[in-house]
Formats: structure tokens, sequence, C-alpha cells
């Protein structure tokens, strides 16, 4: 081929229409759900992941019922009657040999991984009887500890039946409780007092605590960013918060029109995947503060619990009629092995569409997804709210004198107080 | 005895019975508790430690619970932000990084040797129990000797690297192999008879070019070669295949009363069968002189098959031609060349060299006298004929407007030719004479100008501070505050050209396309329009230059699970933790301003 710029000209034409395709073919594959895995009699509670297999997933359901299942074949491999009452809170040992459920029983049950043998029952390894209900449960990441919260936040060695230590700031009961992967002895939980707490285990103290204007539901930590946490929180909104800096978040995450209730992050640490009470999961990039993605189906109702895999490729949502949906990360990705030359056109595809993002015809086709009647006419309206606020506030400014109403960053407004 | 009743009475006095302040703010003295006490009781014990005691200073309060706590979160708080700020470089570098592999830390599969796999196993279930013992009573081996010790004595010498190369060269050499296999593959399907008769004739010249080396080389491999062909003969012979006999041959005949090519393809048949059983005299090289049967032997194994005959190249009739005979032919072709006297001479001149030159040279002495004549031609036929084409170039050079300052017709009319006695020059000023097309097209350029500049906008109203009415006008002073003056317009593009308009109004459909604002991550207009002009394409780029260009951000493989980061990931992370030194460039943010934050435009 020659080179001669004669030869070849107008390049950025071109390259242009070429984007333009690119975007529209996107929109035009972006088919992301895959499968519903049906099976539970009640609403999915809690999810966990497998930290060995990436085909293997549990999930809790409000009547007790605990499934594992097999993503390939996407069937249930295993059930298990794990509690009476509601399954609160699920997670996997990080060897992948056994798992911890919780439940509205006020015990924590640990169970092997492995199916039980012919004539073998179905039982669990380890019981623990508590005196109150445990709202959450996760499990240290590197040692043989785990960590309830309720009433308070207990520390567990997996041999004793009783805690090594309870770490309490207060008196309110505890939602969440999640350990940081990376520093593994930090741990953050959310409380009913709208709240967020951070501990230190080594120490066996809480650190810090910030008090938002909402209660927050669930928070993540990020797997590649030691300090970095997000809240899903009942006001709407996602924040990221530096846990060295927690007066301000990092950015706050804005689109969902309902209470978030779960948030996962992806394994890559530059995304996470939020599921709301409205009937939706957003996908948000760590650094922007709008959705890139919205996945929602007529038949999805309520999303309680997301996670995102271990291989960064799938998302799967646990919604309270009783279904864990299975969608692709990237909706117009083609999955499977592709040839060179497919991968070749696919990276400049991609290539092009960032280098020309800013040119509104562009722009308006990426950006266009189709939501719910619900969720659009919701948007509008608490944008009308949103703007009455603002020109509100705006007015309040005109007619007051200079310098008596300091102008408030975003990010402080949902912020009370940090209390140290 | 009725019990007396206590009763408590209000009072300032300290005193066993009764503690009380004067007021708020003040402190019990010990002092004033002590009075009571007289020396000489029980309590003098008592009161002499406490006059001890009261000499010390006194001791802090301990801090409440709730204080106390929060001075040790506080100062776990700082220590564990210290501890996580340590991730802070690694952080901002995936953050910048332009790309990210994951899983971060790729483990190369090694193969674990069968002999730890099998060693490692062992007998579980009874049956396999049971089997076991009955070999360990029998004394069988238990486990094959997979590798014999000459094996493993290369396996360890075989280092790695060693390995990858070995294993890569039988990869190349299984490709190679498939690739072979396909192209037999392909060529076995082929059909087409002439392709084949081709490849008969190809694959008869190689066989006898082959055969003459290995003469030359190896006389015993050339014996067995002509042992073959004996067995050829001897199979001929004996089978009655190429003598027009068959079921081919005997519908071939019907046909041959009519069609020439069944006639010539029965006598191919016949003429292959006496190929084949020709006999192969067979000759020692030593007894005789080395030339003589090399000629002999090339005569008889070549199919000497009269060439006239089967239609082939007349030409090659005769034996192939020497120097003289080429000489003849070059000659020949000097002839047809008619104006090249000069050439001939030099051609006759080098005929006298001729002999002593080798073939090649004189076929390119041949190809350049071919080019010399084509030239001459061209050049004769440009000098006829040229002239009525650069007369006709030159006509329409003058129609088209503009080229020269007006009334320069007579700067052509050197180069005109007069055909005919028709004057054309006059013709053409004739009909244009009142056309003075430069003057229209500046002043065209000027409106056009004066049309796009920005307009003053007029305000002037009249009255408001002065008589209005009819027939009265506005004072130069109100005219000069309220006609605003536009700010000059940027230089146009066609300034420095004089014969060119560009015309400088917005395309509405192009703009439909543009971005009207700088978006956020660049600074400045040029950074953008430089980001767009740059091509990302294969049509502009070298395949290794695109390939940079489109590397994507994030690289993942399918199938493996991205674990956390941990400190192996990152090696470094160990030392700045360990000497405590800063690291070159600090960007641990004093301040609470994550990297993050967007710079916002304050509100005046």
């Amino acid at each position: 081929i020659n080179y001669d710029p004669a030869l070849h000209p107008f390049e950025v034409p071109r390259e242009y229409t070429r984007a333009l395709n690119a975007t529209k073919l996107e929109r035009v594959f972006a088919k992301p759900f895959l499968s519903s895995l049906d099976g539970h009699r009640d609403g999915v509670n809690c999810m966990a992941k497998h930290p060995k297999s990436l085909s293997t997933v549990l999930s809790g359901a409000c009547d007790g019922e605990v499934k594992i299942w097999n993503l390939t074949k996407r069937q249930c491999v295993r059930t298990i009657q794990a509690h009476e009452g509601f399954v609160r809170g699920m997670c996997a040992r990080f060897c992948g040999t056994s798992f911890f459920t919780v439940g509205d029983d006020k015990t924590v049950k640990q169970w092997k991984m492995e199916s039980p043998e012919y004539g073998e029952e179905e039982e669990p390894i380890h019981t623990i009887l508590g005196k109150t209900v445990y709202t959450g449960i996760d499990h240290h990441w590197k040692e043989a500890v785990f960590a309830t919260c309720g009433h308070q936040v207990d520390i567990w060695d997996e041999q004793r039946t009783s805690p090594m230590c309870s770490l309490t700031w207060g008196f309110d009961s505890i939602s969440s409780v999640k350990f940081n992967p990376i520093e593994t002895y930090l741990l953050g939980s959310c409380a009913s007092d709208r709240n967020i707490v951070l501990y230190d285990m080594r120490k066996s103290t809480p650190l810090k605590k910030v008090i938002l204007n909402m209660r927050t539901n669930t928070l993540c930590w990020n797997p590649m960013e030691a300090f970095v946490f997000t809240a899903a929180n009942e006001d709407y909104n996602l924040y990221s918060f530096d846990m060295r800096f927690l007066e301000s978040p990092m950015m706050v995450h804005m689109d969902h029109v309902s209470a978030v209730l779960d948030v996962d992050y992806s394994p890559t640490g530059k995304e996470f995947v939020s599921a709301s009470f409205d009937k939706s999961i957003r996908i948000f990039p760590v650094d922007k503060g709008h959705s890139r993605e919205v996945y929602h189906t007529k038949r999805m109702q309520h999303v309680i619990t997301v996670k995102w895999t271990s291989d960064n490729k799938y998302i799967l949502c646990g919604s309270d009629e009783m279904n864990i949906r299975l969608w692709k990360a990237n909706a117009s990705e083609k999955l499977g092995v592709l040839a060179p030359r497919e991968k070749a056109a696919m990276n400049y595809n991609q290539k092009l569409k960032e280098k020309f993002q800013y040119h509104p015809k562009i722009r308006r086709i990426a950006q266009h997804r189709h939501l719910p009647k619900s969720i659009f006419c919701q948007i509008k309206e608490q944008r009308i709210m949103r703007e009455a606020r603002r020109r509100k506030e705006l007015n309040r400014r005109k007619h007051s004198k200079p310098g008596s109403m300091p102008f408030v960053s975003e990010r402080k407004k949902h912020i009370v107080a940090v209390v140290k | 005895r009725r019990k007396l009743a206590e009763r408590t009475e209000a009072s300032t006095q300290v005193s066993e019975f009764n503690v009380s302040c004067k007021g708020a703010g003040e402190k019990l003295v010990l002092s004033e508790l002590l009075q009571p006490i007289r020396p000489k009781s029980a309590l003098s014990t008592v009161k002499k430690e406490l006059t001890k005691v009261k000499q010390k200073k006194a001791v802090e309060l301990p801090l409440s619970k709730e204080e106390a706590e929060r001075v040790v979160r506080e100062a776990a708080y700082v220590r564990t932000s210290k501890d996580v700020g340590r991730w802070q470089q690694v952080v901002l570098q995936n953050r910048r990084a332009e790309q990210l592999v994951f899983p971060l830390k790729q483990e190369i599969a090694t193969v674990v040797p069968l002999e730890q796999v099998v060693s490692a196993w062992k007998a579980r279930t009874p049956l396999e129990q049971e089997i076991f013992g009955l070999l360990h009573k029998t004394k069988q081996p238990i486990t094959d000797p997979l590798l014999t010790p000459e094996e493993t004595a290369s396996l360890q010498a075989m280092s790695l690297e060693e390995a990858r190369q070995r294993r890569a060269e039988l990869q190349k050499a299984r490709v190679v192999q498939s690739y072979y296999e396909a192209k037999a593959r392909r060529e076995k399907k082929i059909k087409s008879k002439k392709y084949h008769r081709v490849l008969k004739k190809s694959k008869r010249r190689k066989a006898l070019k082959e055969f003459e080396l290995l003469h030359k080389s190896d006389p015993e491999a050339a014996l067995a070669k002509l042992e073959e062909l004996e067995q050829l003969r001897m199979q001929e012979r004996m089978s009655l295949k190429h003598q027009n006999k068959g079921k081919w041959a005997r519908s071939r005949a019907i046909m041959a009363k009519y069609d020439l090519e069944a006639r010539k393809a029965m006598q191919e048949q016949l003429a292959r069968n006496k190929e084949l059983t020709q006999k192969v005299r067979v000759e020692l090289p030593e007894e005789e002189p080395s030339d003589v049967p090399e000629e002999d032997l090339t005569s008889e194994t070549v199919p000497t098959i009269p060439v006239g005959a089967s239609g082939a190249n007349p030409w090659m009739l005769g034996k192939p031609s020497g120097p003289a005979e080429e000489l003849k032919v070059q000659e020949g072709l000097e002839n047809v060349a008619v104006p090249d006297a000069v050439e001939s001479k030099e051609e006759m001149e080098k005929d006298d060299d001729e002999e002593d030159m080798s073939e090649e040279e004189a076929l390119l002495q041949d190809f350049m006298q071919k080019r010399q004549v084509r030239q001459q031609q061209a050049r004769s036929l440009e000098e006829q004929g040229g002239e009525l084409i650069a007369q006709e170039s030159v006509c329409m050079v003058c129609c088209r407007v503009g080229q020269r300052q007006g009334g320069s017709w007579e700067l052509f009319s050197a180069q005109f030719h007069i055909e005919g006695g028709i004057d054309q020059r006059g013709v053409i000023t004739e009909a244009f004479a009142g056309d003075d097309v430069v003057a229209d097209f500046t002043r065209e350029k000027r409106k056009a100008e004066e049309a796009a500049k920005p307009q003053p906008v007029n305000l002037v109203l009249p009255g408001w501070g002065e008589w209005g009415g009819t027939g009265l006008k506005p004072s130069a002073r109100k005219i000069k505050r309220f006609l605003l003056k536009p700010p000059p317009a940027p230089p146009r593009k066609d300034q420095h050209l004089p014969h060119v308009i560009m015309s400088e109004r917005r395309n509405i459909h192009a703009a439909a396309h543009q971005v009207s604002e700088l978006p956020f991550p660049f600074e400045r207009h040029q950074q953008f329009e430089q980001s767009i002009r740059t091509p990302v394409g294969a049509t502009w780029n070298t395949q290794r230059a695109f390939q940079k260009l489109t590397t994507p951000r994030i690289i993942t493989r399918s199938g493996h699970i991205i674990k956390p980061l941990s400190a192996e990931d990152v090696p470094d992370m160990a030392t700045t933790a360990g000497t405590g030194a800063k690291p070159a460039l600090e960007i641990v943010p004093q301040r609470p301003e994550p990297p993050l934050c967007r710079r916002r435009r304050r509100a005046r």
C-alpha cells in the first residue's frame, strides 16, 4: 500500500463516517441479556461469587433457601434449606472450599462447597447461635476470619463460637459490612444511623465515621485502589470516597431514580455496577458522575443484589421476582474467540468512537438508551425538581448580600458531618 | 425507746455530715473535711495520710470512656491512612497507564512431569487397594517407568530455553508439513487436461536434467535410474496398453475420420508406446570417453519426437542456431528501422566483434537497438504532428480568462501559427473586445468582502433629549454614541490570493456535525483540532503504527479470574514501605483535594 497522502485524501471525513457507522453498529449489536436463572421460590436477597470457579455462583433467597448455580449449564446444581426466614447475607471463603450464611434465625452457618455425597445429608459444617439477628457477613480475603454485622460488628475466628472482638460506635443497627481486599485489616460498614464507619481489625477499633444525608444500603471496596470505596445510598446516588479524605466524596454518581440497593466493582477497578429499587441496573465509570449503561427488562422488578463476575465479562443481578439474570458487561461485545482481523477491526472501531466522541451526532447516538416509561418519566420529573431548587438558590443568592450565601460544592452538600 | 429521726440541715459548713460548696465552681478543700477529726482519735492515722497526700500535686482526671476511645480512633486513623497511602503511587500509575493487562500476574503453565503426578496418587477405594495388594504380592511394577534413563538424562540436559526452541522448531516443521499437505491436496484435485499435459512435459524435462547431473556426479545412482527405465520398458512390452486397443482408443478411432484432434490423440498414444519400448543402451563411463556416451544417452532418452509431426514449434526443426545465425537475425531487425543510417553503421562495426561476445551481451545489444529505434520514431512523429495539438491547447488556455493581464493577446501572437490564412487570434480579440474580465473579478471580490464585513448596529432614535420630528436629524454626538461599531473581523483566507474568492459563509449542513465548544479534557483549540486531524486507520498508517494506535486500554484473558491487587503484584511496594524513603515524585495530596476532583469555576 502506498502511504502517499495525496492518494488518500479526506482522512477526517472518512474516519468520521467510519466512527458514525461504528457507533450505530454498536447500538445495533447491543444485546446484553444472556439468560435468566429460574428456580428460587422467593425473592433473591443476596449473592456470593465463588473465588476459584468462574462458573459457580451462590444465591440466597427470602425463604431461607440457598442455591448454587452452574452458569455454563445455567442450572441449579444444589439447593439447601439454610435458614428459617430471610437469608440475610452470604460469603464464600477465600479458598473456595466452604461458604457462610447468616439468616433471620440468628444463626451463622458454614457449609461445604462440594455437594454432599450419596447418602449424606445436607448439613452445615458449623453452626453458631447468636443472640441477635445478623444482617450481613463478609469473610477476610486472606485469613480464617469473618465479620458479621447486626447489632454491632463482630469479628469471629472460624474455630471459635464467640466473636474475637466486637466493634461498636453508637447505638444503631448495621446493615452491611465489607472487608477491604487489598489492605485486608480494614472494614467498612453501613449503619441505619445514616453513617458509614471504617474499622481497623488489628487495633480492634473503629476509625472514622461519616454521616450522610440519607442511609447507605451497601458499600464496596475498589479491588485495584486500596483506599477507594463506593457507597450505595437511599438518596438515589452513589458516593465514591477516598478513605483518607472523608469530608468530601471523590465523586457523586447520579443517575438512578430510586434508592440504590447494591453496588459491586469490576475486577479491573475501573467501573462498578449498581442495582436500584427502580427496576434497573446501571454501570458507572469510577471517574464519571453519570452512568455509561443501563440494563432493564419488563420482567425484572426491584433489583436487590448485583455482582460483577471475576473475569470482567458478565454481570449477575438478583431481583425480588425470584430470578437471577445474567448480562454482558459490554453490551455489544462479541463473546467467544475472535479472529485476529476481527479483533483488529473492533479495536479500530473503539478507537474511532473515542476519538470522535465529542461530535454531536456521534454523542447523540452513543448515549441514547431506551428506558421504560416509569424511569423516563421519573427522570424528567426529578430534573424539573432539581431545576426548581437550583433556580430558587440562584434567586436567593441574587437578592441577598453578596457573600452571605456561600457556594457549597455538590459533593459536600450530601455530607452532614465527619466524626473522628 | 423511740429512735431519733435524723434530719439534714442545709449549711455551708463542710463537715463529715455535710458536704457542700459555697457556690458553683467552688471546689471542696481537703482541709475543711479534715477539720472535725481530732487528734488521737481512731482516724488520726487517716488524717496523717491525707495530709501527706495533700502535698502532692493533683492527678489529672482520667478521660471519659468516649474521649479515650476518640483518642485511640484518631491515632489509629492517622496510622491507617499512612499505611493505605503507600498505594498512592501504584494507583496513580494504574490510572494514568495507557494499557492495563489483566490478570496482573500471568502464570506460565508448567508441565508437571508425569512421574510426580503418578507418584502423588494413592489407592483409595477398596477395589484399588485390592489390586495394588495383588501387584505388591506378585512384585509387579506399580508404576510404569515412563522415561528411560536416557530420556531422563536428555530432559535434564535440556533447559527451558532449549525446550522452547525445540518446540518452536517442531511447530515450524508441522506448519511446513501441513502447508505441503494442503498444496498436494489442492493439486490432486486439478482435472484440467492442458495443465496435466504441461505438467507431464515439465516433469520429463526435469527428470532428464536430473539424470544428466546424476550421471556426472554419481554414476551408480545413474545406473539405478537406467534400471528403472529398463523396468518401464519391460512393462510396456509385456502389457498392451498404449497400442490403440482399449475402449478409449476404439471410441477415438470412430471420431478420427472426422476429427483432427482425435487423430492426433491416437497418434500420441502410439508415439508414447514407441518411446517407452526404446532400448536403453547402458555404457559404463570408464570404458569410453565421456562426451560420446552422454550425447548418445541424451539422444536416446530424450524422446526425439519428430516435432513437426505433432504440430509443435516448426522453428525447432533444425538445430539451435549458433552465434553466426544470431548475428544474421539481428541484421534483419536493423534493416527495419529506416532513418537510422548512422546506427546501422555502428552495428556493422559491432558485427566484427559479435563472435567474441557471449549470447547475453548480444541480446542486450539487440534490446538497446530496438529501444533506440522506437525513440527515433517517436521523435519524428512529434515533430510532424505535435504542432497541431499544441495549437489547440493554447487556444483553450486563451479562452479561460484571467491568466494574463488585460490586453496581452499580443504575447501569444508569436506562438501562433497562421494556418490557411484565418487569423484566429484576431477573431478572438474581436469577440471579447468589450470584456475586461479581470476588473470585473476584482469588483466582484470587493463586493463579497463588503458583504461579509460585520455591519455596525444602528440604535439611533430621534428625540430622547433633543428635538425630533420630520426633517430633523439626530445630532452628531448622538449618532456617535448609538452607532455601535463591531470589532474588526479576522482576516479573510483569500487576502493574499488576488485571483481567488473564498466564501466565508458558514456551511450549516457541515456545522451540524461539528463540535461547537471545546470538550473538557482539552485546554486549547489547537490540541483538540490536532487530535482530530491525525488519522488512525490502516490506510494512513503502517501496520505497526496502526496496531500501536488502536491498542485497547484494558486487556483481559477470557476464563482467567482477576484477583484484587496485592503487594506481590507491585514489588516496589515493599521497598517504599520498608525504607520509608519518599519516592522521587511525591504526589500525595497534602490538602484534601483528591486527584479526580474537577476544578470548578467559581462564579464571582
